[in-house]
C-alpha cells in the first residue's frame, strides 16, 4: 500500500486534476474533503466522459438500449474538444467523483486485493470502514513489488 | 382430475371471490406504491392466486395470453438488432437537417420522427432511441432540451395509439379481443394523425416559437453527417428488410391466418438468423444473449403474472359482476358507455399503470357482449379503451413507462423533470387530446 498518494481535494478542479494526473500518470486519483474522509475515485476515463456530449457521459446508468451507438456522425476537431475542456475545466471534481469504484478496508486478505486489483486494472483505495478516511492507495506496483523482493 | 377440484376449493374454507379480490386489490396498491419491483408483485399475486386454491396451475398457464407475452418479445428482439444499426441516429439527425436545424423546426420534426417510430416500436424503447441524439442536438444548439422531451413523451404516447403494435395496452386489446392490425390503423391513425398534429401546433405556441440558436451553432448540427451514423450498412439492410417483411405480415395477417406473435417471433429469429449467418458459433452466441439481456424481462414477467391474477379473479365471476353494475350504471346505452370508458380510462391512466387497468377491463367489457349486441357491438368500447388508456399516459410524470424513462434521463442530464413541472403543462394536453377522441368517437361510431 502507498501510505500517502497525491489525492485531489473535493475544491479542486478538473484542470487541477487533469494537471495532477499528468503529472504522476497515474489512471485515477482519490477524492477527499478536509477531513481526509474519502469521497470517491476521479478517473481519467471519466475526463474523456467530459468532453463528450454529456448524454454519453451519463450513459453507464442507462440501459443499453438508450446508448448511442457511435458518435461518428459528429466532426468534431481539437479545437472543439478543447473548448470543451475550458468550460468544465472550472467544474470542482468533488462533484465527479465516482463512489462506485471497488475500494477495500485496511485489514481486507491479500486474495481480496489481488481479486480487486485484476478487475479494475487500476489502484484502488483503502478505506477505513468506520471513519470514512482515505488510508492509503494499493497500486499494481505494490503488488508486484511484493513478490519480487524475497529477501 | 385432482386439479379440476383443486381450482373450486380454495384454503381456510374462504371463498374464492373474495380471496381472488384481496390479491387483485392488493396487486394493484403494491404496484401503484412502486416501492417493489412491479415483476415481483405480480408474480407474487399470481402464485398466491394458485397456492390459495382460486387457480391451479393449468388453468393459471391457460390464463396467460402467450399471444402478447410472444408479441412483445419478437418486437423487442428486432429492435435490439435494428438500433445497432444506427437507423435512429440516422432518422433523426436527417430530419433535425431537413429543417436547417432550427430549434423550432427540429423540435417539430423529433415529435414527427418519435410519433411515427413509436407506432411501431413501444414508447420506452422509441423515446430511448430519440432522446439521446436530441441530447446532443439541443447541446450544440445551445438550446434548453426541456421543451424538446416533454414534446417527445407526449409524441411517443399519442403515436403508439395508432398501431397494434405500438402501445401495450392495444397489444393486449388486439390479442386479448382477437382485433388485428388493420383494423387498429383504420379506426384509430385518423384521429391520431389529427391529436398530432393539434399537440405539435400547441408545443410551438408553447415553446417552439421562442426558441432561438445563434448561426454558429447551427451550422455545427448542420455539419453532423447523419450518413455516418449509420454503423453496419449491411446490418441496416437486413433490418429494413426484416422490419418491412414483418409489417407486410401484420398487415396481411388475417388473410395470412397469423397472429401477431408468430410474425413478431418469427421475424426476430429471421433477423438474427441474417445477422449471425456465416459467423463463429461463440460470435453467434454473443448477438444472441446480447439480444435476449436486451429484452424487457421486467415486463414481460409483470405481463405473465398479471394474466394470471387476472384469470383468476375473472373465474370467479368477479369482473362480470362489476361489469354489470358499469352497465346499469350507464343505463345500458352504449354512447354513454363508451365515453365513460373514454374518460375513465384517461384519468385513471394518467394516475395508475395503464397495464393492469387495460387487462382489467377487457374480460368485464367483454361480458357487457349480451347488452349491446354481442361481440360486434363493442367496437366503439375497445376504440374508446385503447384511446383513453394510451393517451390518458401523458397526464402525468407516472402515468406512462415513457414519461418516467425521460425524466430519468434528464435528471441524470442535470434537468430538472419533476412531476408538477411535467404535469402542469401535459394534464391539459392530455384532456385536449381526449377530447378530441370523444368528438372522434361520437361522429364515427354513436
Amino acid at each position: 500500500m502507498t501510505a500517502n498518494p497525491p489525492v485531489l481535494h473535493r475544491e479542486d478542479t478538473v484542470k487541477d486534476a487533469l494537471d495532477l494526473l499528468l503529472k504522476h500518470r497515474y489512471l485515477a486519483l482519490p477524492v477527499v474533503d478536509d477531513n481526509r474522509r474519502y469521497l470517491g475515485m476521479f478517473a481519467k476515463s471519466r475526463l474523456f466522459g467530459l468532453l463528450l456530449p454529456s448524454v454519453v457521459a451519463g450513459e453507464g446508468k442507462l440501459p443499453e438500449r438508450g446508448q448511442l451507438p457511435n458518435l461518428a456522425f459528429m466532426d468534431d476537431h481539437v479545437a472543439d474538444l478543447r473548448s470543451r475542456f475550458d468550460t468544465v475545466g472550472e467544474q470542482r471534481v468533488g462533484e465527479y467523483a465516482d463512489q462506485t469504484v471497488p475500494k477495500i478496508a485496511p485489514d481486507a486478505s491479500l486474495m481480496e486485493a489481488v481479486l480487486i486489483v485484476f478487475r479494475t486494472r487500476n489502484f484502488v483505495p483503502v478505506v477505513d470502514p468506520v471513519t470514512n478516511r482515505l488510508e492509503g492507495v494499493l497500486s499494481t506496483w505494490d503488488i508486484l513489488s511484493k513478490i519480487r523482493e524475497r529477501n | 382430475m385432482e386439479h379440476h377440484a383443486a381450482a373450486t376449493t380454495a384454503v381456510f374454507g374462504l371463498n374464492p371471490m373474495w380471496i381472488a379480490t384481496a390479491l387483485l386489490v392488493l396487486t394493484y396498491a403494491a404496484v401503484i406504491s412502486e416501492r417493489i419491483n412491479r415483476a415481483i408483485v405480480a408474480l407474487l399475486g399470481a402464485g398466491l392466486m394458485i397456492v390459495l386454491g382460486v387457480l391451479n396451475q393449468e388453468r393459471a398457464v391457460a390464463g396467460v395470453d402467450f399471444n402478447t407475452i410472444g408479441l412483445l418479445i419478437g418486437m423487442m428482439m428486432i429492435v435490439s438488432v435494428v438500433r445497432r444499426s444506427g437507423l435512429f441516429e440516422f432518422l433523426a439527425i436527417w430530419s433535425a437537417k431537413k429543417v436547417k436545424a432550427s430549434p423550432a423546426g427540429i423540435l417539430l420534426m423529433l415529435q414527427i420522427v418519435t410519433a411515427v417510430v413509436s407506432a411501431f416500436l413501444d414508447n420506452v424503447t422509441t423515446v430511448l432511441l430519440v432522446v439521446p441524439v436530441t441530447f446532443v442536438i439541443c447541446e450544440r444548439l445551445k438550446v434548453k432540451p426541456y421543451p424538446f422531451l416533454v414534446a417527445q413523451v407526449i409524441a411517443s404516447n399519442i403515436g403508439g395509439t395508432a398501431t397494434l403494435i405500438g402501445d401495450p395496452p392495444n397489444i393486449l386489446i388486439g390479442s386479448l379481443v382477437g382485433l388485428d392490425f388493420n383494423q387498429f390503423v383504420v379506426n384509430l391513425s385518423p384521429v391520431i394523425i389529427v391529436i398530432q398534429v393539434v399537440v405539435s401546433a400547441i408545443v410551438h405556441v408553447l415553446w417552439g416559437r421562442t426558441l432561438v440558436a445563434a448561426a454558429e451553432d447551427r451550422a455545427k448540427v448542420m455539419a453532423f453527417n447523419e450518413h455516418e451514423a449509420i454503423k453496419d450498412h449491411g446490418l441496416l439492410k437486413k433490418s429494413l428488410i426484416v422490419m418491412a417483411a414483418v409489417l407486410v405480415g401484420f398487415v396481411s395477417a388475417r388473410f395470412l391466418g397469423l397472429e401477431p406473435a408468430t410474425i413478431a417471433l418469427l421475424g426476430a429469429a429471421v433477423l438474427l438468423l441474417l445477422d449471425c449467418f456465416g459467423k463463429p458459433a461463440e460470435e453467434q452466441s454473443q448477438v444472441v444473449t446480447h439480444t435476449f439481456t436486451e429484452c424487457e424481462w421486467i415486463t414481460i414477467f409483470f405481463f405473465v403474472g398479471l394474466f394470471i391474477v387476472i384469470s383468476g379473479v375473472e373465474s370467479t365471476g368477479l369482473l362480470a359482476i362489476l361489469a354489470n353494475k358499469l352497465v346499469e350504471a350507464t343505463g345500458g346505452d352504449l354512447a354513454t358507455t363508451a365515453i365513460a370508458i373514454l374518460w375513465a380510462s384517461a384519468i385513471l391512466s394518467a394516475i395508475i399503470d395503464n397495464i393492469p387497468f387495460v387487462a382489467t377491463m377487457i374480460p368485464m367489457i367483454k361480458a357487457m357482449a349480451p347488452t349491446f349486441g354481442g361481440p360486434e357491438g363493442l367496437m366503439p368500447l375497445w376504440w374508446a379503451l385503447s384511446l383513453g388508456a394510451c393517451l390518458g399516459g401523458n397526464g402525468t410524470l407516472i402515468g406512462a413507462s415513457a414519461n418516467l424513462t425521460v425524466a430519468g434521463m434528464a435528471e441524470r442530464a442535470g434537468i430538472h423533470f419533476g412531476f408538477l413541472k411535467y404535469t402542469k403543462t401535459a394534464f391539459p394536453i392530455m384532456l385536449i387530446t381526449v377530447a378530441i377522441s370523444h368528438a372522434y368517437i361520437a361522429w364515427r361510431y354513436l
